[in-house]
């Protein structure tokens, strides 16, 4: 079944997303021929690299407008009559949801790649931009190893986390102002606003809580007022080391934290359309 | 056999609000029932309560001897008050929307009645009538082969030229076994179609009935008793 809604979803999305990214592709093509005729950069030049400029932009705009509108419109709304009498379990629509959405967002973000490659074709070649990618990978591989790859995994891990659970913490907004029966939207805004607030303070004493403790067992800040000895330098050095030693481990933490917001946002959002489902 | 609908002690509040106020009842299969009420009875909430789209505040209701769920919602066919259908699809996709998610959903069916209202399959939702999307929406609901029918409000919309053949097709299309249960207050035009009726007031049952009985033991209609019962 859930299958079956991701395909609909898909269905009633790709309508919007598939014309967007081939008018931005038209563009950036449009841009490249323009480069191509003379050398001064003209009016016409100008005028369709800010209309290239506003549909990459818009597209964005786009991709997040209709995470919120689909969610809203199509559960929490009228049609929210035909999607809640399907032979499905309420989560399966939360998680439909979020996987066309992120699928989107991730899509737009690789088609604003390539219609920034197409435009800088006009400069510099295909290969060049290649040549230039591996290099700053050897670069970075001789400084970090074989690390690198756990750079990157926790890179893509962390951005799709954090994609999820900004959408989920929408989700659960727009659920909670929905039990509101006059100022769904204000009282969604003022959910997300709370939400919001909430979390940053529950993250910030997390990770700050272990900060206060450690720094007694390792340098006073105080010290950094005072005359280094030599052997101070050294252990600032180590500590900074040590650091770098804990970034990767710091990161992921911050990744679970990011995670467990994301399941908390989930469960009071399915909550809600399990058991006080408000439909007007 | 148990009953295919059955409430004890149904209460629904909204804040201070007493939507139902202690509902008992018990409906078997295979009948026409009227559930019968003014504005603000409590008709749509105790609809929308056998469709899980509202959780009870006390008490209990049963589809089949099961709380509303997945399982229920696969054997209930239910027409709301309100339009659902989207913006985006045309007639013959909401079809297939219908066949993908409901087992017992008979597209042939679906296209015969929308021949028969002379809808055409390949517009576009949005640009439907108001009464014409009553009608797909009402086609959709009995192209199923459900157990339990919930029909809020069916014929308010449309014209009753084709609420004639409305009502006939829902008694044309029900088999034996299932169970309609149309809310409405237009009990004129319905009341030749119904086994019972289900009075509702404020929230309170105030009278279950068949129809023969009203008509043998009262010697009125249902139209003329209802009158009576909710004499403003």
């Amino acid at each position: 079944m859930l299958g079956k809604l991701i395909k609909y979803e898909i269905k009633a999305t790709s309508r919007i997303f598939l014309p967007l990214y081939l008018v931005l592709i038209l563009f950036a093509v449009i841009n490249y021929f323009m480069a191509l005729g003379s050398g001064n950069f003209t009016l016409p030049k100008f005028i369709t690299l800010t209309l290239y400029i506003l549909i990459l932009v818009g597209m964005f705009v786009v991709s997040f407008i209709v995470m919120l509108q689909r969610f809203y419109k199509n559960l929490l709304s009228e049609e929210g009559y035909l999607m809640f009498t399907l032979p499905v379990q309420p989560w399966k629509h939360i998680i439909c949801k979020l996987i066309v959405s992120s699928i989107w967002t991730i899509l737009s973000v690789i088609i604003a790649v390539i219609s920034i490659l197409i435009i800088a074709l006009q400069e510099v070649a295909l290969t060049d931009i290649f040549n230039e990618i591996s290099k700053i990978w050897s670069m970075m591989y001789q400084a970090l190893g074989n690390k690198i790859y756990l750079y990157v995994i926790q890179f893509v891990t962390g951005a799709i986390v954090s994609l999820a659970t900004s959408t989920l913490i929408i989700y659960a907004a727009m659920a909670i102002g929905h039990l509101s029966n006059n100022h769904k939207i204000l009282a969604s805004i003022g959910s997300y606003l709370g939400l919001y607030t909430l979390s940053q303070i529950v993250a910030s004493i997390i990770f700050l809580l272990p900060l206060f403790q450690s720094q007694n067992t390792h340098y006073n800040i105080n010290d950094m007022n005072l005359q280094l000895t030599g052997n101070q330098y050294a252990n600032l050095y180590i500590n900074i080391m040590g650091f770098r030693q804990m970034l990767p481990r710091f990161m992921w933490g911050a990744i679970a934290l990011s995670a467990v917001f994301g399941a908390a946002y989930f469960i009071i959002t399915d909550q809600i359309l399990n058991k006080r489902l408000n439909l007007e | 056999m148990n009953a295919i609908f059955e409430c004890n002690n149904l209460k629904k509040s909204f804040g201070v609000n007493h939507a139902l106020a202690g509902i008992d009842l018990r409906v078997e299969r295979g009948r026409i029932i009227g559930l019968l009420g003014p504005n603000g009875s409590g008709k749509t909430t105790l609809i929308k309560l056998a469709n899980n789209l509202l959780t009870p505040t006390e008490g209990s209701i049963l589809i089949g001897g099961k709380k509303p769920g997945v399982e229920t919602k696969k054997i209930v066919s239910y027409l709301p008050e309100k339009t659902y259908l989207n913006n985006w699809m045309r007639v013959h996709q909401i079809i297939e929307f219908f066949a993908d998610f409901y087992d017992d959903f008979k597209p042939e069916k679906a296209y015969d009645m929308l021949k028969r209202l002379n809808i055409d399959h390949r517009d576009r939702l949005k640009n439907l009538s108001k009464g014409n999307k009553e009608k797909v929406q009402l086609i959709l609901v009995m192209s199923r082969e459900a157990e339990l029918y919930l029909l809020d409000e069916p014929i308010g919309g449309v014209d009753p030229a084709a609420r004639d053949y409305i009502l006939e097709t829902i008694i044309s299309n029900y088999s034996d076994n299932a169970t309609v249960i149309i809310s409405t207050h237009l009990i004129a035009d319905i009341e030749k179609i119904l086994d019972d009726v289900i009075f509702i007031k404020e929230g309170k049952v105030v009278l279950t009935s068949t129809v023969d009985s009203i008509r043998d033991e009262k010697g009125k209609s249902v139209d003329a008793l209802f009158r009576e019962v909710f004499k403003c």
